[in-house]
């Protein structure tokens, strides 16, 4: 991220915190109120002085000094020298803008003052994102539920996320309390609907933007399912490059999201019921799965499952999965990874003729790929079991390939294979 | 007052079974998964639940071997009935109907299965993430909550885009997906470090499976010291370690030697047979 994106990213969240828009407006009105006003008294003193007071002026340039008097009685409430002889009628006229100078004074100095009254009250919730200014890839949070600050520690948490903005978006977003500031840090909030295209195309980066729908709580009624599916709807019309994942309190619903363009979506009834089956099944295994969801043991840093960047690193290009597992059991034993399986790239042909639906995607994600027992001669890359494609072990892996690993962190192969390359 | 007095006989006379304490519309998915064809070893279910009717039935065979008592699971006569004493898991749902309560509920039903067999491996799900720290003061062996699954399934997924289909892969029990696997180091794997297993294993054609890490016992510390219980006896704990680090400086880094007793986490399409491929191998 450069530093003029920064600083115009200060620069307007500044400018939204104080909400410099809105009281500009109000100064602006009150400027032209004013504007008026002395237009008004100027011209009443001078039509007064002339028809009343005509004979201590000796030319018409002696009106011009009004001007100035007004606006002095106007801004300053000072009244005039003793010098200019008025007459009455004009004098009260003064009156009447030395009343009309407090009424300004007044509201200017309140128009300050609930900026600073603003920013006092709102010192504990969120920022609020500023409207002029798209994120670069921001990772927008839709709804309300009570797993929003774990869900936003646990983003904050990864590398991956540490240059995103985290924009909350809901109705009420403005009520939701900042109660962590050192972890929520860059997290902004945008009240709307989060369905309206409006609210949509100011929450929206500039590219690359994921999208978190929360469902309702789990207590809610099964239909709590359906704004969350009304959000990511309107998020795909919208847009359809942004990668969307939508929570879904009730597995019953999961069918209906088969068809839609949605990327991701994670029904947390069925993850859990299917993680207690294989506890049943296999006793200990949850806390394996507590510790690649990113849960800490001890102070420990858990490993999570990551997918390498694209385009794969050009030394791996055109090695088999095979190859590559060797190639990390030994060349690159330093290295605290578990490769796990491949990310596969396929074009909208290669889908359409393996008849696969892939979530709106074109990569098919290979855990554990399988050694080929038949025909040596045969050079398909995969096989089709009970409808399913598995790819083998001596798949060719592709530049715009994925590995899929198990580790602490996020590793760059590009840099970490020219070192070695290097000192081979 | 004898023994064969107080005692309620459980209603079927099956072992080594499952129980599921609650029955909810999702709990549909733990049968189909504990009986899927893939599970070579299917044990029959019996739950426990205040509304039997809820329960279809069903010709499929999934619910083959299901079976049903009708009562609260939080009552100890009611959980005897279901031969607690000798089922190998406990499966503790959360209570659909009162999902603000449902927590709570779960702590009583732990507490009363504890009293009867503290030897069953005992799941929980929790519908909260503070309520996690109530079941300290228990012996359940797995905790799985419904929130903080949630919370760190969706940041993932947002951040990595895909895996959330990773997980479900994982999670799901069939011959086509895979599956974590806990298995007993083989005999002629001991004494060989965690680097050598792994460079076997991936040499291994006859069975796709991957190493992802072991499991080992040791003596449970608190503060570096080793606690003992109130009869003086060493208390040991279950020491898992998933992708271990390459730094001999860590005692379960790669250059861990196995030893007896020890196990190996494995991914895997069905349950491997590591062991007799290897004894296979030895003759």
């Amino acid at each position: 991220m450069n530093l003029r994106y920064r600083l115009k990213k200060k620069w307007c969240g500044f400018w939204q915190k104080y909400r410099l828009k809105s009281q500009a407006k109000n100064v602006r009105k009150l400027f032209i109120f004013l504007f008026f006003v002395w237009l008004l008294g100027s011209i009443l003193t001078i039509i007064s002085q002339w028809y009343f007071a005509a004979d201590t002026h000796t030319s018409v340039i002696d009106y011009i000094q009004y001007l100035w008097i007004v606006i002095i009685e106007l801004v300053s409430g000072f009244d005039i020298p003793d010098t200019i002889k008025l007459h009455t009628v004009s004098r009260l006229i003064s009156i009447f803008m030395l009343v009309m100078g407090i009424v300004v004074v007044g509201l200017f100095t309140g128009q300050i003052i609930s900026m600073f009254v603003h920013v006092l009250q709102r010192s504990e919730y969120f920022p609020e994102k500023p409207e002029n200014f798209l994120f670069e890839s921001p990772i927008i949070i839709c709804g309300k539920s009570s797993k929003l600050y774990n869900i936003i520690r646990n983003l904050r948490k990864s590398i991956f996320s540490r240059n995103r903005e985290i924009v909350i978006v809901d109705k009420e977003a403005d009520r939701i309390k900042n109660i962590d500031k050192e972890s929520f840090y860059d997290t902004w909030y945008l009240a709307g609907d989060p369905g309206d295209r409006n609210v949509l195309q100011n929450a929206i980066g500039k590219r690359d933007c994921r999208v978190v729908i929360l469902s309702g709580d789990l207590k809610d009624n099964q239909y709590s399912d359906s704004t969350a599916i009304n959000t990511a709807l309107a998020i795909e019309a919208f847009d359809e490059k942004v990668h969307t994942v939508l929570e879904i309190a009730h597995h019953q619903n999961v069918p209906h999201y088969a068809s839609t363009k949605i990327n991701d979506w994670i029904s947390v009834s069925e993850y859990s019921l299917k993680l207690i089956s294989q506890s049943a099944l296999q006793p200990g295994i949850a806390n394996v799965y507590s510790r690649l969801l990113g849960n800490e043991i001890k102070n420990s840093k858990s490993n999570q499952i990551y997918f390498s960047a694209t385009p794969l690193t050009e030394y791996f290009v055109g090695k088999s999965y095979r190859e590559i597992k060797i190639i990390f059991c030994e060349e690159l034993s330093h290295l605290d990874i578990t490769l796990i399986g491949f990310v596969k790239y396929l074009k909208d042909e290669e889908k359409k003729k393996l008849g696969l639906t892939l979530r709106n995607s074109n990569y098919f994600i290979q855990i554990n790929p399988i050694h080929r027992v038949n025909d040596i001669h045969d050079n398909s890359e995969f096989v089709q079991q009970a409808g399913k494609i598995i790819f083998y072990k001596d798949t060719i892996l592709n530049k715009n390939d994925m590995l899929v690993y198990l580790s602490q962190k996020e590793y760059n192969f590009n840099k970490i294979l020219k070192d070695y390359l290097t000192g081979r | 007052m004898e023994e064969n007095t107080a005692r309620v006989e459980g209603d079927f006379g099956i072992r080594e079974h499952v129980v599921i304490c609650n029955w909810s519309s999702k709990a549909d998915i733990i049968v189909r998964q504990l009986h899927d064809p893939s599970v070579h070893d299917k044990k029959p279910i019996i739950v426990i639940t205040n509304n039997p009717e809820n329960i279809p039935k069903t010709a499929d065979p999934a619910y083959r071997g299901l079976l049903m008592i009708s009562g609260d699971p939080a009552n100890k006569e009611i959980l005897k009935r279901a031969d607690l004493i000798h089922a190998k898991t406990c499966i503790v749902l959360a209570d659909e109907d009162d999902l603000e309560n449902s927590d709570s509920k779960s702590i009583l039903i732990v507490l009363a299965i504890e009293s009867i067999n503290p030897n069953v491996h005992v799941i929980v799900e929790l519908v909260k993430s503070n309520s996690e720290m109530f079941f300290q003061y228990t012996h359940v062996d797995e905790i799985v909550c419904l929130e903080q699954l949630a919370e760190k399934l969706l940041a993932q997924s947002a951040l990595t885009p895909g895996l959330s289909q990773v997980y479900l892969d994982l999670l799901t029990q069939s011959a086509e997906t895979n599956e974590v696997y806990l298995e007993p180091i083989p005999e002629a794997l001991i004494g060989l470090t965690y680097r050598e297993v792994e460079a076997t294993i991936i040499k291994i054609d006859e069975e796709d499976i991957i190493l992802i890490g072991f499991s080992t016992i040791v003596q449970k510390k608190v503060n570096d010291k080793a606690i003992v219980n109130s009869k003086g006896n060493i208390i040991y704990e279950k020491k898992i370690v998933i992708n271990p680090k390459s730094s001999a400086k860590d005692t379960y880094s790669k250059d861990y030697k196995f030893k007896k007793g020890d196990s190996i986490f494995l991914i895997s399409y069905e349950k491997p047979e590591i062991e007799n491929y290897f004894e296979k191998k030895s003759k």
